[in-house]
């Protein structure tokens, strides 16, 4: 197997936005590029999860790379609900690793904000499970039955809820690419609408407009691919064997401990998939960072700030950089990437860096996926 | 007397496995299943109330997970939502099932 590098990035600005999703792709494209130093690669891979209804596309992967001058490039495209980010990455990677390609674009946007937030809203519960929609569940509805479950199973106080919406808002607040570039304190967050209880607006990700790009390679770069994962779950949330863990990062983020060789106590910084604030405890716990139950507990320690021992969402997270949703596990690695360039300006960990690991959640847990980058040189 | 609370479910008698809502094939070894009727006599596992609610439903709907007593997890709507500032984890409740969908009914005394 080939080892793969990152050798550019590059993103828009997240949030509304009055540009068209393939001007947005192209921007993000075109910056990565630039960034790798390179005015051609081998193939595109492209994310959207859902065009089709949000804007009203359709054969994406080949009108963005017309739209780029990359014709006659192979291209397709890869979709795993709100982990597409990931995916696409996933896809690339095994491409590259075969040897039979040099350099891969790897591309994602959504343009989310044309539509009201109820289509939005319809839209994105259209991954869960035709039962649990028939109910009337919707992805915060389900993600609210998971939070009461773990609140009650492992007594985590509505505290921790709250600490880590203000900690990824004052981390957002120095990401010039993040969609709430502000502060909130912890009255504004536990006075917000309840949306579906415990969860609160401000315990949610936002809507947003925004694309992200890589360019990945086999030739040698500072930031090497160590490892990565991919694991599924049951579409149904109450088919699982848990539902106050995912299993699906459980599975993926073994596969991509073993392909790094490496430990979670190895990890430096880390992006984890805050779609919704319990989430983050979730998903540390589920990458082996805390052990189960124990999370909140670390979290309100401190621990995750970008000045603990294990800075968490740095970048804001989905939380408040924003969550353009096939976009989204795009961004996460460019944020780790960045991290361990030591490219991430006011919100940089103050720290020597070696190991980053990202975790991006699909479809409320249906198709996971754990990154890991390293720093070679 | 009360007449039992029927689910219908699907059993595969190769893995021994249960399923509601009932589907064809075995999640584990992808044998077709059989029809079973099973007790929907469980407990309130975890539920929410949600005030912003889909097309077709009106808030606040008040949704909750039942664990039966066998194990299975049944999402359902609790259909009386006065009683949604009094639910607690762990209380008795019975599932029921009309025209596809699910409903959670509290068995509180009266």
């Amino acid at each position: 197997m080939t080892d793969v590098y990152i050798r550019g990035v590059g993103m828009t600005k997240f949030g509304p936005s009055e540009r068209r999703l393939e001007d947005l792709m192209y921007e993000a494209a075109v910056t990565a590029m630039s960034d790798a130093g390179v005015d051609d690669v081998d193939g595109v891979v492209v994310g959207a999860m859902s065009p089709e209804s949000f804007t009203g596309e359709s054969n994406i992967s080949a009108f963005i790379t017309d739209y780029l001058g990359l014709v006659p490039k192979p291209t397709m495209r890869i979709e795993t609900a709100s982990s597409t980010g990931a995916a696409i990455f996933d896809g690339a990677f095994f491409a590259l690793a075969s040897g039979f390609f040099k350099n891969i674009l790897v591309l994602a946007g959504e343009k989310m904000t044309t539509l009201s937030t109820g289509a939005a809203t319809r839209i994105l519960s259209e991954v869960l499970s035709p039962q649990e929609r028939r109910q009337g569940g919707t992805m915060p509805a389900l993600a609210a039955l998971i939070t009461r479950d773990y609140m009650h199973t492992y007594a985590c106080p509505r505290e921790a809820l709250t600490y880590i919406a203000v900690k990824n808002h004052r981390n957002a607040s120095k990401n010039p690419y993040a969609h709430f570039q502000f502060e909130v304190d912890a009255q504004r967050v536990e006075t917000s609408k309840v949306i579906a209880d415990p969860l609160r607006l401000y315990d949610c990700s936002p809507l947003s407009d925004g694309a992200a790009a890589i360019v990945m390679t086999t030739e040698k770069t500072p930031i090497r691919v160590a490892g990565i994962g991919h694991g599924t779950d049951f579409v149904a949330l109450t088919q699982r064997e848990s539902q106050i863990h995912f299993t699906s990062t459980r599975v993926a983020v073994k596969k991509a401990f073993k392909l790094a060789g490496i430990k979670p106590a190895k990890i430096d910084v880390a992006e984890i998939h805050d779609a919704f604030t319990p989430f983050e405890i979730l998903g540390c716990e589920d990458v082996g960072f805390f052990e189960p139950g124990d999370g909140w507990k670390h979290i309100l320690n401190g621990e995750t700030e970008i000045t603990g021992p294990l800075p968490v969402n740095p970048s804001g997270g989905l939380k408040a950089r924003g969550h353009p949703v096939g976009a989204s596990g795009l961004a996460q690695i460019i944020e780790i990437v960045w991290q361990l360039r030591g490219a991430a300006g006011l919100r940089q960990v103050d720290r020597k860096l070696r190991y980053g690991l990202t975790q991006s959640v699909g479809g409320l847990g249906t198709s996971n996926i754990v990154t890991i980058l390293e720093k070679v040189a | 007397m009360e007449p039992a609370s029927r689910l219908e479910a699907s059993f595969c008698g190769k893995c021994r496995k249960q399923f509601v809502p009932v589907r064809a094939h075995c999640s584990s070894c992808r044998g077709r299943t059989e029809r079973i009727y099973i007790e929907g006599r469980g407990k309130l596992r975890t539920f929410t109330t949600l005030f912003v609610t889909p097309d077709g439903f009106t808030p606040p709907l008040v949704i909750g997970i039942c664990e039966l007593d066998g194990g299975l997890r049944v999402l359902g709507e609790i259909g009386d939502y006065r009683a949604r500032e009094s639910l607690t984890v762990g209380e008795p409740v019975r599932v029921t099932e009309k025209e596809g969908k699910y409903y959670l009914l509290l068995e509180r005394p009266a």
